[in-house]
């Protein structure tokens, strides 16, 4: 998705429009389009996205993740071992030096184990990152369905032509 | 002499009516080949990567699964329709929802681009996790993402009579050690994992395996696999 044009301009103007960008005092680090997604009802377990972008020249390492309307969040990173799909549990994510790590559908996400109430479609979600040697930092993430997920524009206007 | 020849001629006719009706056979016996060949394997196009078709397709066995109403589900459900069959867990926070996400916008595509292919095919998410996915967990869960999608899961014995003769497997694992816990039995640890298999599985309508297809399972993907997996075959 990333690698064609339209859906980064779409991004971009989301990102815009209603996502925020949380930086560290100093400037170091900061988290970009974090979000959370939608997770059936009664689920045990959801996932958050972001991306982490270290502006600093040494490398930095997210140490634990928490958040207060979940009981547990952990960082995870889905791969695949011999045709399987497999989940691993990240003790600590490093970020290169002016670089960044992205936290996507399919590769790392934040864990978010057990609601302490139910959430729904449009929520926000607080999701504080401690990393090595800082103070924590604090994002909130929206709840929303991921991009596969949203219907078409135009899809019943379509429908009805077909028909 | 007129006379003689003209006898010869007669005499040769036969002959020659003989070579051309010899030659018209081996024509069309050719064609037939030919075109026997072009439905069949040897000039089949090849799979897009990522992509792995069962030839000649794979008859499953017969099975005992209860689906997300509770219901029997049994090989019988996979008759008449064919069906994208891919498997997973519900506490699988990442790969399971993307891949279903990715499977109900494919199906909304078809439904607008082809939706008589639409019409006869049905999406399957089988749950390799019974012991926490009960029917009301997995109808949460399936139903989320659409409607019409089936969800099913049953004892690990029914379960291998579906994942074996497919060539999908998976594994109770520990979470912090990702050791394996004994088959088939409930993991003593509380949020243990599963490894499962990543892909999807295309299912005939005459409950035949035909295709299996490796991640990434992208709406986009998965309506153009499938629609060249369907064409080879309606």
């Amino acid at each position: 998705m990333t690698n064609r044009g339209w859906p980064k301009v779409l991004g971009l103007l989301a990102g815009i429009m209603f996502i925020q960008s949380v930086a560290w005092a100093d400037g170091s680090i900061s988290i970009e389009n974090p979000w959370v997604r939608d997770a059936p009802p009664h689920a045990e377990m959801s996932a958050g996205y972001l991306t982490i972008l270290n502006h600093s020249g040494k490398t930095q390492t997210l140490t634990s993740v928490s958040s207060p309307q979940f009981q547990k969040v952990e960082a995870h990173k889905t791969v695949m071992v011999n045709g399987q799909v497999r989940m691993l549990r990240e003790d600590k994510v490093t970020v290169p030096a002016h670089g960044s790590v992205e936290f996507k559908p399919g590769g790392y996400h934040l864990m978010l184990i057990h609601p302490l109430h139910e959430l729904k479609l449009g929520d926000r979600v607080e999701i504080h990152l401690q990393f090595k040697g800082t103070q924590p930092l604090t994002v909130d993430a929206q709840i929303r369905e991921a991009a596969e997920e949203m219907p078409p524009h135009g899809m019943h206007k379509m429908h009805d032509m077909n028909m | 002499m007129p006379h003689v020849k003209l006898a010869t001629a007669q005499r040769r006719r036969p002959h020659l009516n003989r070579f051309v009706w010899l030659g018209l056979g081996l024509i069309a016996a050719a064609l037939a080949a030919a075109y026997w060949f072009y439905r069949h394997e040897s000039v089949r196009p090849p799979d897009p990567p990522g992509v792995q078709s069962v030839i000649p397709p794979e008859k499953l066995p017969t099975f005992s699964l209860v689906d997300q109403h509770g219901r029997a589900f049994t090989r019988t459900q996979l008759l008449g329709k064919w069906t994208i069959m891919f498997f997973g867990y519900t506490h699988c926070p990442d790969f399971c929802p993307t891949t279903l996400a990715g499977l109900n916008s494919a199906y909304h595509r078809l439904e607008r681009q082809a939706p008589k292919l639409a019409a006869s095919t049905q999406v399957l998410f089988v749950s390799v996790d019974p012991f926490r996915d009960t029917p009301p967990i997995l109808r949460d869960f399936v139903s989320h993402f659409n409607k019409d999608f089936l969800g099913a899961t049953g004892p690990a014995a029914q379960l291998h009579r579906l994942t074996d003769p497919l060539g999908a497997s998976y594994d109770y694992t520990d979470a912090d050690s990702h050791d394996l816990f004994p088959d088939d039995k409930r993991p003593t640890q509380k949020d243990y994992v599963v490894d499962h298999s990543s892909g999807l599985y295309i299912v005939d309508d005459k409950a035949r395996l035909v295709t299996w297809v490796l991640p990434p399972h992208t709406a986009h993907r998965i309506v153009s696999v499938y629609e060249h997996i369907r064409s080879q075959y309606d």
